[in-house]
């Protein structure tokens, strides 16, 4: 591991905090690097001097009263910087009026439209006997039975699909609000 | 040691060795280091909340071509420290008394 991997890892493990306190620690370490360079240390035994970066960032949180583990395993962004989240907010709301929401409505008319063609083709399907009069009766039932099971299949795709998707569209719902 | 009470302990030496000299955090462990064990990831938090408190400010330098940031004592940092001392030397005799006092019963 160099500095900078070192100095990113331990940027990541401080995002509870705000984004100048996270410069102002990151910027003290750096001027470690840079005196223990000078005392002759390679980026390797100053990184091992200094131990791992969550265990660095742990005593930040601790002494600025942050629950780390807290934060690091709610999925809700809670004690997040204030404006980040905000800005994420903001963007999100903005991608999911132009963006989002248009990729969901034709994920739901596809579904729909599959939905349909699937009832249509698992209804129609009894109809080859009629229609194949004449051809033998081995070939019409084979007709018949490979429109039901395409039917029966898309049928079940698009439910479980669906489904995926309502899941998504909650979840996505649920994560805006902990934003909030 | 019960950490809060180490911290506290600590908090006066850092206040007590920046109100003596302005320096860097790297000097300041540096400085520490010859009188006890510490390092700086345990120093480098105090110096942030310290700094957030009002109780230590900052201000940087240009040595070659580098910025090195200087930790100073604040005027209610001033204030905050004598009492932070009075209080520690109050503890400290205390202690002392009782310690002395349980040695002379044996």
């Amino acid at each position: 591991m160099n500095r900078d991997l070192f100095l990113r890892d331990l940027r990541n493990e401080l995002t509870p905090l705000t984004l100048n306190e996270q410069e102002q620690i990151i910027d003290e370490y750096l001027s470690i690097f840079d005196f223990k360079r000078e005392e002759g240390m390679s980026d390797e035994e100053i990184i091992k001097e200094l131990g791992n970066p969550r265990d660095i960032a742990n005593q930040f949180l601790n002494e600025f009263n942050i629950d780390n583990n807290e934060f690091r395993y709610s999925q809700s962004a809670q004690p997040h910087n204030e404006e980040r989240r905000i800005g994420l907010f903001v963007f999100m709301i903005i991608f999911d009026v132009f963006i989002g929401f248009w990729l969901f409505f034709s994920a739901v008319v596809t579904l729909f439209s599959i939905a349909i063609a699937s009832v249509a083709m698992i209804v129609a399907s009894p109809f080859t006997f009629f229609l194949s009069i004449g051809v033998s009766l081995l070939g019409s039932f084979s007709v018949f039975c490979l429109i039901l099971g395409v039917g029966l299949l898309l049928l079940a795709l698009s439910i479980s699909l669906s489904r995926l998707l309502f899941i998504g569209i909650v979840k996505h719902i649920n994560w805006l609000k902990s934003l909030l | 040691m019960n950490t809060q009470f180490k911290k506290g302990i600590l908090e006066l030496c850092v206040l007590c060795l920046i109100k003596r000299k302005d320096m860097s955090g790297y000097k300041l462990v540096e400085e520490l280091s010859k009188y006890m064990e510490v390092s700086v990831n345990t120093i480098y938090p105090i110096l942030r909340r310290l700094t957030n408190e009002g109780i230590l400010a900052t201000y940087e330098i240009y040595d070659d071509t580098r910025k090195r940031k200087y930790y100073t004592l604040s005027s209610p940092g001033k204030e905050f420290y004598q009492q932070l001392y009075d209080e520690w030397n109050k503890f400290n005799q205390s202690v002392e008394r009782l310690l002395k006092e349980e040695n002379s019963d044996e």
